[in-house]
């Protein structure tokens, strides 16, 4: 298929329809490409949520449509077949879990789907491998940790063959060993499986991992980019509620302070490659 | 009102695994020290906190709060947690009053105060947490934000008035903005009050931000205690307990590795950015640089 995998439209959201003036989503025009790796970044209250859950139907727009591999998410038709190619892990790992073994839990999705049962044993292999938890598969879930719980789940959408990850501040409740699980995971599989990914977070250096970070505000995209061009945009982003990672802020700093080193510095190699250069 | 732990075990009971939670924790915390606790997942730094108010009583071993021994079953807990206030990980979900004032009126109201006195201790604690009584108070908790209620919730508590701060991951989930401002507010409290506080985070960014001392957490032990800065001198050993340091200290390692002199304490985004512009102006800061 041509054109992007996911297309929205004008969408505008509001959730009670008795008051108008509250939006969540207000106009917004967003494209996702297939094996594009997307960071969506807002403020608690923005709308990055409310976005996440058009993306597969769980919201439908009030205004506006939303299109995944040009169907509509409106039509009643369509919301099984949008919500197998898109995929979503939600914040709290305790809430997703259903089974209590792990590749029980694996295959749930497909199960429910009426894939075949010997195709389903082959798909919870192959997605837990991907995940790297194969040596995990007979244990209990509420024995994992928090990070291998969240990689339990993204399995579990994997299982039904999706063509699109999308983490609704997944990483948001892990500690910082839980986050580097789910973000490694998440990019490997969209390099190595071509997966497209949609990763809505507050953390701004896990959106430095992105291909292009869309910034919400109130309901709009307000700025997207690479991470380099949305990252110069410091006191922008600090007016909204965010702020940039602390190397780019140091790198910010010091660049105004006319060092020659790049503003939109995103890691500590950068930064002391800068700063010594290396003869 | 010095806390002492000694010795403490504990192991929640139920469970087929007998790991125990708290494998012998020694710890000391002083008066008016701002202590941080860290530790990956499952370490038992939320288990050791609930210990500080008496909310759970050791297996074995003793935790002394101003004196008083907490596995003492005639201890007056009642008492103690006046003194120790305990914020829970997302304490939002623990409100339930109709209004913003009942709300944080809950626990002086069940301290016998004269109501006139309650009414004051409200009102100061939502001022201290950055609320307007007259606008928030008479609202229903529900309909605010998640970051306003997360600051109701640590109103509810700063209303008892209590000695000693316990929060546990107070941030979690909120946005840059939200921590920095709930953040804000804790440490401002301290430097008026005087308060002792122990903040449990994963954000290492925060903790060396805000606190003097750190204790790291693994398996229920203590690993690694001492001044922050210190013990992010330790990146090797930190790493080795699945925990990170501030990705400012990694620069500093690393610039000192190529030869740039940059204090290796440094923890902040400002003390980098001042001790790299004071090389830099230096011309030998600058030639080593540019050699």
């Amino acid at each position: 298929m041509d054109g992007p995998l996911i297309r929205l439209e004008q969408v505008t959201h509001r959730y009670d329809p008795g008051r108008p003036d509250q939006v969540a989503l207000d106009g917004v025009d967003l494209e996702v490409a297939a094996g594009e790796f997307v960071a969506v970044v807002g403020a608690n209250g923005s709308g990055k949520s409310t976005l996440a859950k058009h993306l597969n139907a769980l919201l439908l727009p009030t205004e506006g449509a939303v299109r995944v591999a040009g169907l509509d998410t409106r039509d009643p038709g369509a919301a099984w077949e949008v919500r197998r190619m898109v995929g979503m892990v939600f914040q709290n790992p305790d809430n997703q879990i259903v089974a209590t073994v792990v590749e029980e839990d694996v295959a749930f999705g497909p199960e429910n789907l009426g894939v075949e049962p010997s195709t389903i044993r082959a798909r919870v292999k192959e997605a837990l491998a991907m995940v790297r938890m194969s040596e995990f598969r007979a244990r209990a879930p509420h024995l994992l940790s928090g990070g291998q719980k969240q990689r339990v789940a993204i399995a579990g959408i994997l299982a039904m063959r999706p063509r699109c990850l999308v983490l609704d501040e997944a990483t948001s409740m892990l500690d910082p060993s839980g986050r580097d699980e789910v973000l490694n995971t998440i990019r490997r599989l969209n390099k190595d499986e071509g997966l497209t990914v949609v990763h809505i977070t507050h953390f701004m250096e896990e959106a430095g991992a992105a291909d292009r970070v869309v910034v919400m505000d109130r309901g709009r995209v307000v700025l997207q980019g690479s991470p380099r061009t949305v990252f110069t945009q410091a006191r922008r982003l600090e007016r909204m509620g965010l702020e940039v990672p602390p190397i780019t802020a140091l790198a910010g700093i010091l660049a105004a302070a006319g060092l020659p080193i790049s503003a939109a510095s995103l890691s500590v190699e950068e930064v002391v490659d800068a700063l010594c250069p290396s003869s | 009102m010095p806390i002492l732990i000694e010795k403490l075990e504990y192991a929640y009971s139920g469970g087929a695994e007998s790991t125990p939670a708290l494998a012998g924790i020694d710890l000391a915390i002083g008066d008016g020290e701002f202590v941080g606790i860290i530790g990956p997942t499952g370490s038992g730094k939320s288990t050791l906190v609930q210990h500080l108010n008496g909310l759970l009583r050791p297996d074995r071993g003793r935790v002394l709060v101003d004196g008083v021994d907490l596995a003492d079953r005639h201890a007056d807990l009642r008492a103690i947690r006046q003194k120790v206030g305990l914020v829970f990980q997302y304490p939002e979900h623990q409100l339930f009053e109709e209004t913003v004032l009942e709300d944080v009126a809950f626990g002086p109201r069940n301290l016998a105060i004269p109501p006139d006195i309650v009414q004051e201790r409200v009102v100061r604690a939502l001022i201290t947490v950055g609320l307007d009584p007259a606008e928030i108070g008479p609202r229903s908790p529900f309909a605010l934000s998640g970051g306003q209620m997360r600051r109701v919730a640590l109103a509810g508590v700063l209303a008892m008035e209590p000695q000693v701060l316990v929060l546990d991951e107070p941030a979690a989930g909120l946005d840059p903005r939200g921590r920095r401002d709930i953040l804000g507010h804790i440490q401002r409290l301290r430097a008026e009050r005087g308060i002792t506080v122990v903040l449990v985070s994963h954000n290492m960014e925060e903790v060396a931000r805000l606190t003097d001392r750190l204790v790291v957490l693994n398996a229920g032990r203590v690993v690694l205690e001492g001044p922050t800065r210190e013990v992010f001198g330790q990146s090797d050993l930190l790493r080795q307990n699945g925990l990170g340091v501030p990705s400012i200290t990694r620069l500093a390692a690393e610039l000192r590795r190529r030869g740039m002199k940059v204090p290796a304490d440094v923890v902040t985004v400002e003390e980098a950015a001042g001790a790299i512009l004071r090389l830099w102006s230096s011309p030998s800061g600058q030639a080593r640089a540019h050699a």
